[in-house]
């Protein structure tokens, strides 16, 4: 189980369990971004540009193409605040678990302002 | 350096998590829009190293980009990518109630979507004459 820090600007989303250094790209896992330790190509984390208005894709994304392990949230950066996570729903989690629980508890209650929009997707 | 505007600086926003940001400057990019700046973002970029090592390029990736498409996932972010020093950089600027600003900013392999055919030529919104765009595919 690898230990998880979730970093949280605006509306994106990084899902990091390594502080090594990390070079993101698109390897095609629907709404996230990869993150790749620059030195040994290890998979270290994952972003969303755009959180709130791909979650929907990404867990959809996540079914057809899954993430294995799994991951214990230990903290949320948002930027202004760091917060302990002792919640047990991300304890041991697997990621479609972990994106729910981001969604529920940061974003879902500003669902109202966010508009949807795609492009050969 | 690029011309940074100030006479923004110190109003502020309201991003997509509902947090208040400051204006530290904006640019005026070659889409005609200004894109601002905020100190909440600059805080967010100093917690990766590359992106903190770039930071003060952002004013020259916005003013002059090697190449801007729109992310195709969600297109009304759209990415500024530049090769500085042989990497690929790119700057995210995301809209919201017609203001534009910063999100993030990190190196990267490849442009967004080209290998998998989610993005074309025809949907890039801005390229430098000469970029070699097909070697970042």
């Amino acid at each position: 189980m690898e230990k998880m820090e979730i970093r949280m600007y605006s509306s994106v989303v990084e899902f990091i369990f390594s502080s090594s250094r990390i070079i993101y790209g698109d390897e095609g896992q629907p709404g996230l971004e990869v993150g790749r330790n620059r030195k040994n190509g290890r998979i270290v984390a994952f972003m969303c540009y755009s959180f709130p208005h791909l979650y929907k894709r990404i867990l959809k994304g996540l079914k057809e193409k899954p993430i294995p392990g799994r991951f214990s949230v230990e903290s949320v950066d948002e930027g202004d605040k760091v917060t302990a996570i002792c919640d047990p729903r991300v304890k041991n989690a697997a990621m479609p678990e972990i994106v729910q629980w981001v969604w529920e508890k940061y974003y879902a209650h500003l669902e109202e302002s966010i508009t949807a929009g795609t492009l050969h997707a | 350096m690029a011309a940074r505007d100030f006479s923004s600086a110190g109003e502020t926003f309201i991003d997509y998590k509902g947090q208040l940001n400051e204006i530290v400057y904006s640019i005026l990019t070659p889409l005609g829009y200004q894109t601002h700046v905020s100190a909440e973002a600059l805080e967010h970029l100093a917690k990766h190293s590359v992106a903190a090592r770039h930071q003060t390029d952002i004013p020259h990736i916005l003013t002059n980009p090697d190449l801007i498409v729109p992310s195709y996932e969600f297109p009304t972010v759209h990415l500024y990518y530049k090769v500085a020093r042989k990497i690929l950089l790119v700057v995210a600027i995301h809209q919201k109630s017609d203001i534009r600003f910063v999100v993030t900013m990190h190196d990267t392999p490849t442009i967004k979507g080209l290998k998998e055919k989610k993005i074309f030529q025809t949907d890039f919104l801005y390229i430098r004459g000469g970029f070699q765009w097909k070697k970042w595919k």
